[in-house]
């Protein structure tokens, strides 16, 4: 690991070695962006070899020569420094070009030193070029302001860059972490819901609106692509070592959820379901896959839970959840997602798209594949509330409803009417607005592989 | 402590600062940053309490900053005062 000091007595080192290579041209400087303290880690050299072979490359399509080349690497990173017959300004633009272009490019830091200019040497900025500075790892904001003012979490600075290096694409990555908030707000704004916060209602719950979830989904996004990334990253890794990642995003997550909401726990369940199934679609699109992305997501998801489900029958927490455990059996969240998350892919999903081809109605396709959720899920969140009459109660209600097939406008009738009957009761069916949130996502993964293996093909 | 000579600490790399110093009659001290619209007052803050700190009450002092957090700026604004005082820095005591 790299101290303070030795970061900053090895870049007035370079320094000195860049003027003493000043005599040789113009100096070409690379090193690699890792905000970490380990900046000699095999992501960062291997990152640097990519950059060298680029920078040679380069030289060589440009007909320039290349003299005084030198490595060097210790505990503040790897770096490479070369003096180029060139301009530096031409140089620059080309090494710009080169950062915005190179997959791996956003982690290097390709520096053009000129001068020297009152004994120090000159370093070519993208200002000097009239062009907009760095963006963010993380956010569109400028590079630099972010890092001064420490805007993001080291988490997410890390899940960032280990996804760039592993090859995944920042787009990818925030449209994969933006489709799991546009579950959530799916789910949220579905109305009417007996017992849930919908857009006329609060349900059984006194501290939340839907305002308050919407401002809760936002908070996750970048977290949720974060679950991407290192999904991404450690898709070859073993299951501990990526699970144990995931934990710390996932508590993160959740004191940024709580800090959002005022200390309402609006989205544990669902951070847990959709993180998980992003963490595991993450790992497979490493791996190229496209045709049966949602089944082979599932397996790599139920992989990965598998291993929480143990722990957590050996040693149950404080959770709802372990007390429906205890005395009825039910592994709820867990259990879900350690089984694929099957509930929502057997039952929610085909109740999804079948009824959508029935009706072409999302929302109503939405409505019937939260009454089939209902009807068939052991929801914790019931049992917390209500005991094991409470789950019994909204299971016949929703089986009954289902069994009376109702178009689009009855089905609205239906929800509506049981509201009072669910806050009576202070029932919350939670966990099937969260297997609700899960099928959708699933869709959209199976639309996102589709398209990817039709553009392969 | 008294600048003496013309002294410089860090660099110009991202994240850094290029601090120099010169004897002069009166402190005067001028920043340029690349984040200047967002930290711009920070900094110079930071600048000028590191200087108290070292109880400089002279010298030009010109800083050239590349988004360096805080703790950047400090340890470059002593290591160029030390130098500048022909005192030896130690980077790890700082």
């Amino acid at each position: 690991m790299a101290s303070c000091a030795d970061v900053l007595d090895r870049r007035e080192e370079r320094r000195d070695e860049q003027v003493a290579l000043l005599g040789s041209g113009v100096v070409v400087s690379v090193t690699v962006v890792s905000p970490g303290a380990d900046k000699d880690d095999a992501v960062a050299r291997s990152v640097c070899a990519a950059a060298v072979e680029a920078v040679r490359g380069l030289v060589g399509r440009r007909g320039w020569r290349l003299a005084a080349e030198r490595s060097a690497s210790g505990v503040t990173g790897p770096e490479w420094l070369a003096a180029v017959d060139a301009s530096g300004m031409e140089v620059k633009a080309a090494l710009v070009a080169l950062e915005e272009s190179e997959p791996l490019g956003r982690l290097w830091d390709l520096d053009v030193v000129v001068g020297p200019v009152a004994g120090q040497p000159v370093v070519l900025s993208r200002r000097d070029l009239g062009l907009e500075p760095r963006r963010c790892l993380v956010c569109d904001l400028d590079a630099a302001g972010c890092a001064r003012s420490r805007r993001h979490s080291p988490l997410l600075v890390d899940a960032a860059r280990a996804g760039l290096a592993a090859g995944a694409s920042r787009e990818a990555a925030e449209a994969a972490g933006g489709l799991a908030v546009d579950a959530l707000l799916m789910e949220a704004r579905l109305t009417p819901k007996p017992g849930l916060v919908d857009a006329v209602s609060s349900g059984s719950h006194s501290d939340m609106d839907l305002v308050l979830l919407e401002r809760s989904a936002e908070a996750l996004l970048p977290w949720f692509v974060a679950c991407w990334q290192t999904g991404w990253a450690w898709s070859g890794a073993d299951a501990a070592t990526l699970r144990s990642r995931l934990v710390d995003i996932g508590l993160a997550a959740e004191a940024e959820m709580l800090a959002a909401t005022g200390g309402v726990n609006t989205h544990k369940g669902a951070l847990f379901a959709l993180g998980l199934l992003l963490a595991a679609w993450g790992g497979e699109a490493a791996g190229q896959a496209s045709e049966g992305l949602v089944e082979r997501a599932r397996t790599r998801a139920a992989r990965l839970a598998s291993g929480w489900l143990e722990d957590w029958r050996r040693r149950p927490d404080a959770s709802h959840g372990a007390s429906a455990l205890r005395e009825l059996g039910l592994t709820g969240a867990r259990g879900e997602a350690s089984g694929g998350f099957e509930t929502a892919a057997t039952v929610g999903l085909p109740a999804y798209r079948s009824r959508l081809a029935e009706t072409g109605d999302a929302d109503d396709a939405a409505r019937w594949a939260l009454m089939a959720l209902m009807a068939a899920n052991d929801d914790t969140n019931l049992v917390a509330r209500g005991g094991a009459e409470g789950l019994a109660y909204v299971r016949g209600w929703a089986r009954g409803v289902v069994e009376g097939r109702p178009g689009p406008d009855a089905l609205v009738a239906d929800l509506a009417d049981a509201e009072a009957a669910f806050v009576a009761r202070r029932l919350s069916p939670g966990g099937s607005a969260d297997l609700l949130a899960v099928t959708w996502l699933l869709d959209r993964v199976d639309a996102v592989g589709l398209a990817a293996g039709l553009g392969a093909g | 402590m008294r600048i003496e000579v013309d002294a410089v600490a860090g660099t110009l790399e991202s994240s850094d600062a290029l601090v120099r110093v010169s004897p002069a009659e009166e402190l005067r001290i001028e920043v340029t940053s690349t984040v200047e619209a967002q930290f711009g007052a920070e900094i110079r803050r930071t600048v000028a309490e590191q200087l108290d700190r070292l109880g400089v009450t002279e010298g030009l002092i010109s800083v050239q900053d590349k988004g360096a957090l805080d703790f950047v700026i400090r340890a470059r604004v002593q290591g160029a005062v030390l130098r500048g005082a022909q005192a030896r820095p130690d980077w790890r005591k700082l």
